[in-house]
């Protein structure tokens, strides 16, 4: 394999495969993974069947304007999560494109934050001017979003709630 | 317009991936921390708000300098390694062309808010296309380069050279299936999200400098590799273990507990390949420390080396479901994210190019003093901001867990923040001693023989400051 190239490119390319294909491609054999829940059917309905609606196109602001990078939309079965509501279930996104999870929480959590503040103005004051409503916040300002496009992006943050689930089968909520 | 002067290719691509250091670094790393703190810095206008400029923070550093740098060395390594010469310098010099254009206009679409909205994978799909063609190109010219190789055998690197540059198109389709054509379900689509995020990584990032620092560490220190067999270990572990690992970022997430098991147990198995390459490294100067001191390119490579094993120490560690449910999502993880892209890698970077620009341009290096300027700039500046961001990290992630308010978690973060800058002013600083060193030298530095002479004698380029007389 020191001297033939061809070789060492199909075993590399090889192991590569064999990884992808485990941690990539069998999980969609899981069912849960595959089955959306209330939760998504309701995003589904305001979100991707309605392109045109003031929700979509304040999804496509939140994305625009990088609110995922500081602001998750995931809520885990740990102690640090316990005051943010229900536990994401992996059918709650099903529909989501791109999904919003984010990988930090500089600001607070955000999957439902319509439950929590389902005042539009609220969001758009604080959207306009964060330190006047939340004092001490570092969130920048959004002044440069016109009337309408505030007015979107808090539609899409209202809209961010928990449907219930009769049939969750998922484990109780544990914590570590 | 392109040139085909022999090394034209990788001096200019070296050259030009120093715009992709220090322009997102400023703006989109140093500003954006300065907004951590004082959040209307720089106005409201939409450009240059947070969101904007750190998506062109983390495509410009990785795509564009640590890809741009790598691949220069790389057009620079093979054919010395091989006996030949590039395949095609014009292709390569096309190649330039197309990484910078192709990156300017996906700055300029990032910042207009043009975003696929996946991290790490921004660029909307047609500027990935463009991507995907322009590694091909590099492939070919690559593969063409071997084929007409005079040296049979393939040193280390030409493995982890060649590897890399095929696991990067692999990595980089698999990852930015554009959502719009292709409907991932919410969980598969992030599980795609960080199978990319960090196979980029390690597929590739750190494929190729660890291929840059196999050849780099023996030339300039006149000294063998260690082990050669170890090095055969550390290439076959990361083959077969680094892919498995993306679940690890969805730990605690709504995905089946044996994904995440899956995910978590290869990244132990990391250890492997990152010691068998830092023993190889540290073994190999064993017994001439000295080199360490005289030398700044061998300080930078066993520094990195050193920060290569504690962000692989730390990545398994933090990726455990119980440490993880303490830091995952808070600070710890930026100043984590940092130490191999720009302590390891970025280091092995800026070696290089201290090593390679002076044989480009048949001149000697314009300052080994500014050089250690660099060095202490950038080992500082990281120090600073990572040991901070990994105290703010498990202060704030013990604080959720007990319970406080998200704004006084916000609020007691602030001091951090302030010493995250400090930290952000001294790693530019690093970057720009850096470009001003390479700039002189291009411009200025002393002329010595170009290596391409007819009577085919090796230039006696000295790697130290302590000087020895040039010899022609």
């Amino acid at each position: 394999m020191e001297r033939n190239p061809y070789l060492l490119v199909f075993v590399a390319i090889f192991f590569f495969a064999v990884g992808t294909v485990a941690t990539m491609f069998i999980p969609f054999t899981e069912e849960n993974l595959m089955t959306p829940t209330p939760t998504a059917e309701y995003r589904k309905q305001v979100v991707n069947d309605n392109p045109q609606s003031k929700a979509a196109k304040g999804r496509e602001l939140y994305m625009q304007n990088g609110c995922m990078y500081c602001h998750t939309q995931w809520v885990r079965p740990t102690k640090t999560d316990e005051k943010l509501g229900p536990v994401i279930r992996a059918g709650d996104t099903y529909y989501d494109s791109p999904h919003l999870h984010g990988s930090n929480r500089t600001g607070p959590d955000l999957l439902w934050v319509g439950d929590r503040i389902p005042d539009k103005a609220w969001h758009i004051k604080h959207l306009k001017d964060p330190q006047s409503v939340v004092a001490g916040s570092i969130m920048p300002p959004y002044k440069f979003l016109s009337d309408e496009e505030l007015d979107a992006l808090a539609e899409y943050l209202v809209t961010l709630k928990h449907i219930d689930n009769p049939t969750d089968q998922s484990d109780p909520q544990y914590r570590y | 317009m392109l040139s085909s002067a022999e090394n034209s290719a990788a001096k200019n691509m070296l050259l030009t991936s120093m715009i992709w250091f220090i322009v997102p670094a400023l703006f989109g790393g140093l500003f954006v921390a300065i907004k951590l703190v004082w959040p209307t810095f720089l106005g409201d206008t939409s450009f240059l708000t947070y969101g904007r400029l750190r998506m062109v923070h983390t495509n410009g550093e990785l795509l564009g300098w640590l890809s741009m740098v790598q691949v220069g060395a790389m057009y620079y390594m093979i054919p010395r390694l091989l006996g030949t010469k590039l395949w095609s310098e014009k292709l390569g010099n096309f190649t330039v062309w197309m990484w910078n254009v192709g990156l300017l206009v996906g700055a300029l679409t990032l910042l207009a808010g043009i975003t696929s909205g996946v991290e790490y994978a921004e660029l909307l799909w047609p500027l990935d296309l463009y991507i995907a063609v322009m590694v091909i190109l590099v492939i070919v010219n690559i593969f063409m380069t071997i084929a007409q190789r005079k040296e049979k055998q393939f040193y280390v690197s030409v493995w982890y050279f060649v590897a890399s540059i095929l696991w990067l198109p692999l990595v980089y389709i698999i990852g930015n299936i554009p959502e719009p054509f292709l409907h991932l379900p919410g969980v598969h689509q992030l599980n795609f999200n960080w199978f990319y995020g960090h196979n980029v990584l390690g597929l590739w990032f750190t494929t190729m400098g660890v291929a840059m620092a196999y050849y780099l560490l023996p030339k300039v220190t006149g000294l063998p590799i260690y082990s050669h067999r170890l090095s055969l270990i550390g290439f076959w572990t990361i083959a077969i273990f680094y892919v498995w690992n993306g679940p690890h970022h969805l730990s605690n997430g709504p995905i089946p507990a044996w994904l995440q098991k899956a995910g978590i147990a290869p990244s132990l198995l990391l250890i492997i390949p990152v010691w068998s390459v830092v023993a190889n490294m540290f073994l190999t100067v064993k017994g001439n420390w000295h080199l360490v001191k005289e030398n700044v390119i061998v300080k930078f490579i066993l520094t990195a080396s050193i920060f290569y094993v504690a962000a692989c120490l730390q990545g398994p560690f933090h990726s455990l479901m119980t440490v993880s449910a303490v830091l995952k999502f808070t600070h710890w993880t930026v100043g984590h994210a940092h130490m191999a892209p720009y302590a390891t890698f970025s280091f092995i970077g800026m070696a290089g190019m201290f090593y390679i620009i002076p044989r480009v341009t048949g001149r000697e290096l314009y300052s080994w003093n500014l050089a250690n300027w660099s060095y202490w700039l950038g080992t500082i500046g990281f120090l600073v901001m990572a040991l901070d961001l990994w105290t703010a990290g498990i202060l704030q992630g013990f604080a959720w867990a007990d319970g406080k308010d998200a704004m006084t978690v916000v609020e007691s973060m602030r001091p951090f923040m302030m010493i995250r800058i400090v930290g952000g002013v001294l790693m530019v600083a690093s970057m720009l001693v850096f470009i001003w060193n390479i700039m002189k030298t291009v411009t200025s530095g002393k002329v010595v023989t170009m290596e391409t002479s007819k009577n085919k004698k090796p230039v006696k380029l000295t790697d130290t400051k302590a000087a020895k007389p040039v010899q022609a």
